[in-house]
């Protein structure tokens, strides 16, 4: 019975390499220019590794957890819990100011501005580090129900955008202009949605993706354009400016047996890493990133050890050095905005 | 007799926070007590969903306090120096959480943990009444039924910390597993501040403008005579939603009117000193509009003892609602009663309510004097407009002897009223007192009076030599203006709407003029055509004022 009561989570090497080789140094570099700790808002799951690997770093926590539909309510409420304990516990050890748990999808929250438990969701503080991990497609809506009954499709970039709005509208003593963003979602793709795009650098690139043949990586690629460029449209729409670093494209932990033969085809992900900078006060015209240069760049990559440049010989990409810290300090956003 | 543990029964924790905190924000009251008692300046609750915790900044317990925090109706605290002292407040949250987590570290010392199973307790508790109601396993002696001692000994836990687990001086405490009931009502922000608001010692709202007298006023009197009195910065978070909390007065309160002045009282004896007491007045001589604030609230050392209600019968229903104030007892041997709605029975109860019974009246003096100096301005400006009107107007009408002498018994008998009024001085106005007039305006009074009765002179000469007046050269407007630059500014009336009393009356009100002959004509139809169908002089009034509303109706849509 005990062992039972265990609660069953787990992580996978290529997470790890993600939270420690990668996000942890540019979070720790963010920690030094911003002089305070950061305040993190993801879906951290039941092992809260994320947090527990930038704790460090963090002052306060927003963490959005979904009960886990394929188990008894009891234990699916256990394991809510525990991540609520550790959060607790964190509070009482003094190694996090505070945290705000909500239970539910993250767009359910966001948008309804409740949780399943009726608690009310306010955002007080100015986000520094979002860790979106939201696992499945970017493009699929999910339905979201208000509190007097009416249901809406929506989709995640919804729900950034709403975010994002909460961004400006923290209280003024509290605001910062600076934030860090990881996206983690599932490189499937509905690719009819690239149609909305209306932007000849990024129809060229899709001629170019599909003259290569270079699946399984063309729909990753497919992705990382659609979402830099709708998520660009969000960051404009509330005055931000953002800088996307390579994306991270790497092997899932589920996946699936290709239909009459033993080859396994493992779900790959894509992890967005965002420099997202508040320019309302700017009064100098700020540069946008160069389009080209993000979509000529190769993905970064990480196996179960380490981080790479991935490479794709069917097309011509551009290389990068694969270090953090290195390629922060040169990016445009902290050579011309942060510093 | 000899008793033993068995003889209190566990029920009795249930029994008493049951009757002592029927709000389940009291608890949050008793642990925001507890944390001023323990010195802290700063003390945060947060409200998560169906957890609530409270952190104070003060000065912890030690683990022998912490040991004998558990009694029940034992208390280490010297009522003189702290406002708790029964001994059961940490139980407050026994019916509203299943479990109640404090942690505790002094400066120097390693932090400490007790955890109160309230839920076990209860469900232990639970059972032994069913066990009850059905007979079952109970023996006469009731020896079955849990006793207080090995009920709190099973349940409550006591562990010894490091700083690592606990680093923070001061009392953290948490209740968990809040009923889901409690914790709807828990997570209204406007409901659980309004409360503390109303009942924890705060610092006055920066929008309140007489709250920094006030406090600069307790503190000075509380430290002349070595009481204790202290406020706390109280931060509230329930679900995100973050403030910094105070008393609930702000200037607002008062609109359209504002705040007057504060006015304090003490409150001693010849032998003894209870406390101090403020309070302010709505400016307008007018109930206090938001009925939360309005009245004067009783306090011991910043705790709020019942409600303003409450003071309503030794103050009176006159002036009680038209001042926002407060009774703040600091007498270490004056102790709330359980229900925290009012002090314990006692002789000294009986003393300090005989003196606040004075104080009441003093207030009530106060704001009557108050309202008769308004009154007394009012008059004033009534009193110059009346001059100011009837010298700009007097060479329009000095060859009419009607019209003087209309004039002359108007302003005389005006002159009169004010003049007997004024020399009355002070006093209440059922005594025939008169108005205490403001210093300020004193001067301004006195050159009004003055004027007047020479106007007065003037008309009644004017009067008795009204043929040889006749003969005399009119006034020139310069001449008017020279006289009349020795008056008083006229001072605005707000809201004061002239009433016809004539027809004629309308019609000049609206601003047409007219010459005598044209007057006459109103007058005539006034007598033929309205007077007949009005029964009394109001209705007349009322058909004049409509009559007027429709003229200027008619222009405006003209326009």
């Amino acid at each position: 019975m005990a062992a039972k009561a265990l609660v069953n989570y787990t992580d996978h090497p290529r997470k790890n390499v993600f939270r420690t080789l990668w996000a942890k140094p540019i979070i720790q570099y963010l920690n030094g220019i911003l002089g305070k700790k950061l305040v993190y808002m993801g879906l951290p799951g039941i092992g809260a590794f994320d947090i527990k690997e930038w704790i460090d770093y963090l002052d306060m926590v927003f963490a959005y957890q979904c009960l886990d539909d394929d188990k008894e309510y009891e234990e699916a409420q256990k394991e809510f819990e525990t991540l609520k304990d550790y959060l607790n516990a964190c509070t009482i050890r003094g190694t996090l100011n505070d945290y705000n748990l909500y239970k539910g999808y993250l767009e359910q929250v966001v948008m309804t501005g409740y949780d399943e438990d009726g608690q009310e969701f306010n955002q007080n503080d100015y986000v520094t580090v979002y860790n979106l991990d939201f696992c499945n497609t970017l493009t699929k809506p999910f339905p979201v129900v208000y509190p007097d009954g009416k249901k809406i499709e929506c989709y995640k970039l919804d729900a950034v955008d709403k975010l994002i709005e909460h961004q400006v509208n923290v209280e003024e003593a509290n605001r910062s202009d600076k934030f860090l963003m990881f996206i983690t979602v599932n490189s499937d793709f509905l690719e009819r949605n690239y149609d909305d795009i209306n932007n000849s650098k990024f129809k060229k690139y899709r001629t170019r993706i599909n003259n290569n043949g270079i699946d399984p990586s063309r729909q990753a690629r497919l992705i990382k354009a659609y979402t830099y460029y709708h998520l660009n449209e969000i960051f404009a729409k509330y005055n931000f400016r953002a800088e996307f670093l390579p994306p991270m494209y790497y092997e899932g932990s589920g996946g699936r047996r290709i239909s009459g033969t033993n080859q396994w085809m493992p779900t790959m992900m894509l992890t967005f890493t965002i420099l997202g900078t508040n320019i309302v006060n700017h009064e100098a015209p700020v540069a946008h990133q160069n389009v080209d240069e993000y979509l000529a760049m190769k993905f970064l990559y990480a196996n179960n050890t380490a981080l790479s440049c991935y490479t794709e010989r069917r097309i011509a990409e551009t290389d990068f050095n694969p270090e953090p810290i290195d390629m922060i300090k040169k990016s445009f956003t902290v050579t011309s905005l942060w510093v | 007799m000899k008793l033993t543990q068995n003889d209190i029964g566990g029920e009795i924790i249930s029994i008493i926070t049951k009757g002592m905190y029927a709000d389940p924000k009291d608890a949050l009251r008793e642990y925001v007590q507890n944390g001023v008692d323990a010195g802290a300046e700063k003390i945060e609750i947060r409200i998560r969903g169906d957890k609530i915790v409270l952190q104070d900044y003060g000065t912890g317990m030690t683990k022998g306090s912490m040991r004998r925090a558990v009694r029940v109706g034992m208390s280490d605290k010297n009522p003189k120096l702290s406002v708790g002292f029964m001994g059961i407040g940490l139980y407050s949250s026994f019916h509203l959480c299943d479990k109640l987590v404090i942690h505790s570290k002094v400066d120097g010392h390693e932090p400490n943990q007790l955890i109160f199973n309230f839920k076990q307790m209860r469900d232990v508790l639970d059972e032994q009444k069913e066990a009850r109601i059905l007979k079952l396993n109970v023996d006469e002696e009731g020896a079955s039924q849990v006793a207080l001692l090995p009920l709190l000994e099973d349940h409550v836990e006591f562990t010894a910390l490091t700083n690592a687990d606990y680093p923070t001086v001061g009392t953290r405490v948490e209740m968990s597993g809040v009923e889901e009931n409690f914790f709807m009502s828990l997570s209204k922000f406007e409901e659980v501040s309004d409360y503390l608001e109303k009942v924890v010692p705060l610092p006055f709202h920066p929008e309140f403008t007489p709250g920094k007298e006030i406090q600069e006023y307790i503190d000075e009197q509380c430290k002349e005579r070595g009481a204790i009195f202290r406020i706390i910065t109280l931060n509230l978070d329930i679900n995100g939603r973050k403030e910094d909390l105070y008393r609930p007065y702000k200037d607002s309160d008062f609109l359209p009117s504002k705040p007057s002045k504060p006015v304090f009282k003490i409150l001693q004896s010849d032998t003894e000193f209870y406390g101090v007491s403020w309070g302010v007045l709505n400016a307008s001589n007018n109930v206090i509009p938001n009925a939360k604030v309005r009245g004067f609230l009783l306090r011991k050392q910043g705790f709020a003892l019942g409600v303003r209600d409450n003071l309503l019968a030794k103050f009176g229903a006159k002036f009680f609602n038209r001042y926002v104030g407060e009774i703040i007892v600091v007498h270490p041997q004056l102790l709330p009663n359980g229900a925290r709605n009012d002090f314990e029975y006692s002789n000294l109860r009986t003393s300090f309510y005989r003196v606040l019974e004075d104080t009441a009246e003093e207030f009530n003096d106060d704001a009557n004097d108050y309202q008769e100096q308004e009154k007394a301005e009012v008059e004033l400006v009534k009193l110059i407009d009346l001059y100011r009107e009837t010298r700009s107007q007097l060479r329009f009408f000095e060859s009419n002897s009607d019209k003087l002498l209309d004039v002359y018994k108007t302003i005389s008998t005006e002159y009169n009223k004010f003049k007997k009024r004024m020399e009355a001085g002070g006093g209440k106005v059922e005594t025939g007192g008169g108005w205490k007039i403001r210093t300020s305006i004193k001067a301004e009074a006195l050159t009004t009076m003055k004027l007047l009765d020479d106007l007065i002179v003037e008309i009644k000469n004017l009067i008795e030599v009204k043929k040889e007046a006749k003969k005399k050269k009119p006034a020139t407007i310069t001449e008017t203006a020279a006289i009349l630059s020795q008056a008083p500014a006229s001072r605005e009336q707000p809201n004061v709407e002239k009433i016809p009393s004539s027809l004629a009356d309308v019609v000049e009100l609206i601003g047409y003029e007219f010459s005598k002959d044209i007057k006459q004509i109103f007058d005539l139809l006034e007598q033929k055509y309205i007077r007949p169908t009005t029964a009394t002089e109001e209705d007349f009034i009322n058909e004049l004022i409509s009559l007027k509303n429709e003229i200027e109706d008619i222009n405006n849509d003209e326009f």
